[in-house]
């Protein structure tokens, strides 16, 4: 049972292709997000799905009915707006209960309501109050309950978190993400941020230049991305070129310099062109002195050209050859003191830890 | 060292006065041309008048008391307000919907649009009011055309009446008006109307609790501007009012500079600054009474 159904859709203004191809399909509860970097589409897809703009070819379903072309009022979702859009001439109150107000709810109601969902944000004595005497924090709850409180069939973020500072950020992460659990109120965010939507998120779909890259859970797009833009863009990725020496079935042999290969596993070899880009996470790359591998990997020899202290972890900047590598240390503190700028220094990486993709478009 | 301390001394002066020093040209300015006259202006008001250019210094509230008992004096007052408050009335009434239509547009036609708006206040205003003469005069573009097309037998008279002083007053005050809605307006932003729809307000009721709410301030506050320009405005009912129906302002000229009579002209000045501060008043309690003052 979907909840949301969009199919083949387009949203061109003029000359520009804001939206394109795009199908998806979420099941009801599902807390979905939308990622990728500013103009990919992402924003004008959800204001698709809330009707605050039209598509120009393609359709939505909501709970089965097609609302392609519906107002905004008349569609069972109920938005989240970026600087949370709270009517400033009315009370906090005023705010929360507008959506019942609108659906001509009694007084009574609205007002047991209003306190209901004031409580479950922690509003309870802000009542009163005007959004100009609130909080980034407290406006941010107050756009929350007064998106929830008409029972929307889909709840629409867009950016809800991005006004807000770290803390905070990280705190209202959790509080939405448990808000939506226990609602069980099917759920799209849009966020560039891809901590936030590694952290909070069921499925993730990923956009670049108005289309889909990849759709899948954290843990999915994270380890197996589809795309050089997807590893590149989800957490971080040093990319090397490569070139194939030979196909052996169910792996390949890569070249990454003249005296350095590796054996890297693939599924389909049919697909590999001569000049590979071989990408690898920071923290799958390993520092060492002497180039002696102790996991049964491979050994690149570079230099040491940055030691960077980042609180938990240290991040070393290591040439090679022509690239410059980012190697992500957990080992502690004192693992800075035996190297130094200019070192001579050893990676060893793990063949089963080797992404290969072409240079341009799908990984293989 | 002890040549310059006098230079020290004026650096530390205005080093603890800060404030003081650069208000000073504004503050002494202020004084001397607009309170002092303005003091002795109402001391005068309360002057008895003699004979024409003398007056006896003594205490009187004689001027106000004719003022505003005289029923001559109180049909003037009347006809004045009545004047500023129709002026009122049509900008907000007319300007309103214009103002909206001009804040929602983007681009070109709306900096065209506000380049119409702002262009007739860059001419004249006594250049502005005979104008008008040449469109609502006996033989004026007004006549010409309504005879041509047979709506009217004979000339009508425009020029001279109320109907005139209300249009040339329009004239002026309407650009003002209009900028002044219309920078409320687009005030306004436009998530807020987005998730009034949202929230499943129709177009209409989104207009009216949204838009029309927040811009009730502005509104306020180009009511006033209109009420207590027309109130007071002097030229424009001189030159294209009737003679036999005076504003305050006319009669205020009349008693300084026809009459000499300086305390009567006095008093009836304060009445209508009085007149002004109310409104300014009761506009500023109506709406720190309700929401929209926020």
């Amino acid at each position: 049972m979907y909840d949301v159904e969009l199919k083949d859709l387009n949203k061109k203004y003029r000359s520009v292709t804001a939206v394109e191809n795009v199908s998806l399909d979420i099941k009801k509860g599902e807390f979905l997000f939308l990622l990728g970097p500013s103009g990919c589409g992402k924003t004008t897809t959800l204001r698709m799905i809330g009707g605050m703009e039209q598509p120009t070819t393609g359709t939505i379903r909501i709970q089965g009915e097609d609302v392609s072309h519906v107002p905004p009022e008349k569609r069972d979702t109920s938005t989240v707006f970026q600087n949370w859009a709270l009517f400033p001439h009315k009370t906090v109150s005023e705010n929360v209960g507008f959506g019942l107000t609108m659906r001509k709810v009694t007084k009574s109601v609205i007002k047991e309501e209003v306190a209901k969902y004031l409580e479950m944000m922690g509003l309870d004595e802000f009542g009163d109050r005007f959004p100009n005497q609130l909080s980034g924090g407290q406006k941010q709850r107050v756009a929350l309950a007064r998106a929830l409180i008409v029972k929307p069939a889909v709840l629409l973020l867009d950016e809800p978190l991005s006004a807000l500072d770290l803390k905070l950020r990280q705190q209202m992460r959790f509080e939405i993400k448990r808000i939506q659990k226990r609602l069980k109120v099917t759920t799209i965010f849009v966020t560039h941020d891809q901590t936030e939507a590694l952290a909070m998120a069921d499925r993730i779909v990923i956009m670049n230049n108005g289309r889909i890259e990849q759709i899948g859970s954290p843990t999915d797009v994270y380890f197996n991305p589809k795309t050089k833009f997807v590893s590149d863009f989800i957490g971080e990725m040093n990319f090397l070129p490569g070139k194939l020496i030979t196909k052996n079935g169910e792996s390949a042999t890569i070249a990454l310099s003249k005296n350095c290969q590796v054996n890297v596993p693939c599924a389909d070899t049919s697909q590999l062109t001569d000049n590979l880009v071989v990408g690898i996470r920071p923290e799958k790359l390993f520092v060492k002195r002497e180039p002696i591998p102790t996991n049964g990997g491979v050994m690149l020899e570079g230099h040491m050209e940055e030691i960077t202290f980042l609180g938990q972890l240290l991040r070393f900047h290591i040439t090679f050859g022509e690239s410059m590598m980012i190697v992500d240390d957990f080992g502690g503190v004192n693992r800075a003191l035996r190297y130094q700028k200019a070192d001579k220094v050893y990676m060893e990486i793990n063949p089963k830890d080797c992404l290969l993709m072409p240079e341009h478009g799908e990984t293989l | 060292m002890k040549k310059n301390s006098w230079l020290e001394k004026i650096h530390e002066i205005y080093r603890k006065n800060r404030f003081l020093m650069v208000f000073m040209p504004a503050i002494v300015l202020v004084t001397f041309f607009f309170f002092v006259p303005i003091l002795s202006l109402l001391r005068i008001s309360f002057f008895k008048y003699m004979e024409m250019g003398v007056f006896d210094s003594s205490f009187t509230l004689q001027n106000y008391i004719k003022f505003l008992t005289d029923p001559f004096y109180l049909q003037v007052i009347w006809y004045t307000v009545k004047i500023a408050l129709s002026v009122t009335l049509i900008c907000l009434l007319f300007g309103y919907p214009v103002a909206y239509y001009i804040s929602c547009m983007t681009g070109k036609w709306k900096m065209f649009l506000l380049l119409l708006l702002i262009i007739p206040l860059w001419t004249n205003l006594i250049v502005r009011i005979y104008g008008w003469f040449v469109i609502l005069g006996r033989q004026g573009l007004l006549n010409s055309v309504l005879l041509s097309m047979n709506f009217i037998e004979e000339p009508i008279s425009i020029v001279f009446t109320t109907t005139s002083v209300v249009i040339g007053l329009l004239d002026n005050v309407f650009p003002w008006i209009l900028l002044i809605m219309i920078s409320v307006m687009e005030g306004i932003e436009w998530p807020i109307i987005e998730a009034a729809r949202d929230l499943g307000a129709s177009r209409l009721k989104t207009f009216y609790e949204i838009t029309f709410k927040l811009s009730l301030p502005g509104v306020a506050v180009a009511g006033l501007f209109a009420f207590v320009w027309s109130v007071g405005e002097y030229a424009v009912p001189s030159l294209l009012g009737s003679s036999s129906q005076r504003t305050i302002s006319i009669e205020i000229a009349d008693q300084m500079l026809n009459m000499l009579n300086w305390p009567f002209g006095a008093s009836m000045a304060f009445v209508l600054f009085a007149i002004s501060v109310s409104v300014l008043l009761i506009n500023n309690w109506l709406s720190s009474r309700s929401n929209i003052a926020r």
